[in-house]
């Protein structure tokens, strides 16, 4: 994986750069691009898009995701993969009240999901009118999910596919020889899939998904078939402390995407502000530069005069977040709205 | 510049942040045309063309030295060898020539009048964020100049590795800042200012290595401070220097140039380098537990 010249060395120097800098030379931080002045421009569109903003997760001091009130009579548009492990997700509205959610259906390949709240009378978001003459840098602004006021920016890079680079466990294994019983765990990302899990290093991994592995082959088989966001089961075997005896037990993991894990390797998360589980495997996306995080993604993406004009979907890296433009799912959460409602009419 | 602030607030519009729009999405086709990327030693970072000849402004810390062999990947893909030449140590600014082209490789203009440049001025960034990616393309980038200093720009357009040696413009599409480093905040990006490459321009375009105290234009005096309670303190003074011809001496406290007080070494830095060579000033001095007042004759930076 090659690494960029600007870094954490780099960084270290600017500090004490910036250390010498007295107040009066600084702008403001109210005058600042995402500053309450410049906010003010586009005033109706910050209470517009508030209005249609919820905020999810289990516990109130603890949001997971955004999501986008899409319906008055309590359907919201969310990121799937974030949402898939909350075991009672509860949504946060705009009043401040908060309600259990239902999870209505997903789609994997999109990573987004409907949920539904038993509320009424919610103000929905407005789509833009299709399609969007999607252009480099047009101002964009979107929810975030801890202050009322939007991040403002602009559309950063060419709208394009992002690839899929795999699910993976976050481990490196010792090489494999014939006739080994498991696979070795040689390291174990820092903060990844199979660290958040427990496994360490030294670890024998016995089964994967259900699946007996004996090669690094083969857990890169089961792999290839499971999507990042998956929890799966894997069983391994841990030597005790001062014997000889090993123990066997099983821990759930929750795969994640081969490029974030690859690009967190070591961990120390420096100035992305964390970044999303799945990054990549979008079939189209909108590249921004907003100031958002990982908890922002599932909120939609307007224009300056508060349209929707898509749903953000990764916060990839400082610099980088993806969002799925409106034409590509509003057929499929149309179809979907209209399903549930049909199944609720009987 | 230092008056900005609150000072120069004013109430922000739809309309101007449309304007900003348009100038943005104008300048920003011819600009990203000069952008490159920039393979070296390993890493990756990115360049801007300055010159129809070929002339590309980066970081110092990007070339790590002169006539270092470069891979430089053009805005369309297109790849070709390049040498780096000069830098200037003290301020991350550094130059690689491209070799001599079949028409003319696409440029930008320096905007040359760093003074020009205000607090929340808006401005965008181009540069290719974790190396080049030929699906993507560079990457922009709009917000606002949030500090000045002698040689540096900080904004908030965001940077991150890959991006050094990038470009930051005006909205005229005009050169101001080069890509430097970056601190955690979002809003914690700095540039090298022009101020650097166009003191030492022809120098760096020879291949020399600036260093401290080295040539430039302006005023100088030769001795390097640091903040501490109730002055700045003197570091080192240089041999031959004004300073030193004026009996200063490492150790001494600086409490304020003609009765102004100074409250960082850049401050006092700038006051210094605004001033012509010749000039006479006045430092209030501190030794031990004696106050004095030394007149300095400013000189001309030495050429070595």
């Amino acid at each position: 994986m090659r690494h960029g010249v600007l870094g954490i060395l780099a960084t270290v120097i600017a500090l004490t750069g910036v250390a010498h800098l007295s107040a009066q030379d600084a702008l403001d931080e109210n005058l600042r691009t995402n500053g309450v002045e410049v906010l003010k421009a586009i005033a109706p569109t910050v209470a517009k898009i508030k209005a249609c903003r919820a905020v999810l997760g289990e516990t109130k001091d603890k949001p997971v995701l955004t999501g986008l009130i899409v319906s008055a009579d309590g359907y919201i548009l969310t990121k799937w993969s974030e949402l898939a492990p909350l075991k009672k997700p509860r949504v946060w509205l705009p009043d401040g009240t908060d309600v259990e959610a239902k999870v209505v259906t997903h789609d994997d390949k999109l990573d987004l999901a409907l949920v539904k709240i038993a509320r009424s009378g919610l103000t929905p978001v407005e789509w833009a009118g299709q399609p969007v003459a999607w252009r480099m840098g047009q101002w964009l602004c979107a929810p975030v999910h801890d202050s009322d006021e939007p991040r403002l920016g602009v559309m950063s890079a060419r709208r394009r596919p992002i690839p899929n680079s795999g699910a993976v466990l976050g481990v490196r294994f010792e090489p494999s020889e014939k006739g080994d019983r498991g696979v070795t765990i040689e390291e174990v990302a820092h903060n990844g899939p199979a660290d958040q899990a427990g496994l360490k290093s030294g670890d024998v991994i016995l089964q994967v998904d259900g699946q007996t592995v004996n090669q690094t082959s083969a857990v890169r088989r089961v792999l290839s078939k499971l999507h990042p966001g998956d929890v799966i089961k894997v069983q391994y075997a841990r030597k005790e402390k001062d014997k000889d005896k090993e123990k066997e037990a099983e821990c759930e993991v929750k795969l994640g995407s081969a490029n974030h894990v690859f690009m967190n390797w070591t961990g120390g998360d420096f100035a992305n502000h964390g970044t999303s589980l799945r990054t990549d495997n979008f079939p189209d996306v909108i590249q921004h530069a907003l100031p958002v995080t990982p908890q922002d993604m599932g909120g939609g993406l307007f224009d300056l005069e508060g349209r929707a004009l898509g749903i953000n979907i990764a916060r990839v890296d400082r610099v980088t977040n993806y969002a799925l433009p409106a034409e590509s799912f509003l057929p499929m959460m149309q179809q979907w709205l209209q399903e549930d409602r049909g199944r609720q009419g009987k | 510049m230092l008056a900005g602030g609150l000072l120069s607030a004013k109430d922000v519009t739809l309309d101007e942040l449309m304007n900003v729009q348009r100038r943005v999405q104008a300048a920003y086709e011819p600009a990203r045309k000069a952008v490159v990327a920039i393979e070296c030693g390993g890493g990756t970072a990115s360049g801007v063309i300055v010159s129809p000849a070929g002339l590309v402004l980066t970081a110092a810390h990007v070339t790590n030295g002169p006539g270092k062999r470069v891979k430089v990947v053009l805005w369309d893909g297109r790849t070709v060898e390049a040498k780096s030449v000069g830098l200037d140590e003290t301020t991350d600014a550094a130059m690689v020539q491209l070799p001599a082209p079949s028409r003319a490789w696409p440029y930008v203009t320096v905007n040359r009048e760093v003074r020009s440049i205000n607090l929340g001025d808006w401005c965008f960034a181009v540069g290719n964020p974790g190396g080049w990616d030929a699906a993507r393309g560079s990457v922009l980038r709009v917000g606002k100049v949030v500090k000045i200093t002698s040689n540096m720009l900080q904004s908030d357009c965001t940077l991150m590795g890959g991006d050094s040696g990038g470009a930051l413009f005006d909205l005229s599409g005009q050169l101001i800042g080069i890509h430097s480093r970056i601190w955690r905040g979002l809003d914690q990006n700095l540039h090298v200012s022009m101020a650097p490459y166009l003191r030492s321009w022809d120098a760096m375009k020879r291949g020399d290595v600036v260093k401290v105290w080295a040539r430039g234009s302006g005023g100088w005096m030769g001795l390097s401070t640091e903040v501490v309670d109730g002055g700045l303190h003197v570091q080192a003074v240089a041999p031959e220097s004004p300073a030193l011809k004026a009996g200063l001496k490492a150790g001494d406290l600086i409490l304020s140039l003609n009765n102004k007080v100074f409250a960082a070494p850049v401050e006092f830095a700038e006051a210094i380098r605004n001033r012509m060579s010749g000039e006479i000033v006045t430092l209030k001095i501190r030794t031990g537990p004696q106050e004095r007042t030394v007149e300095v004759k400013l000189g001309k930076r030495p050429e070595e």
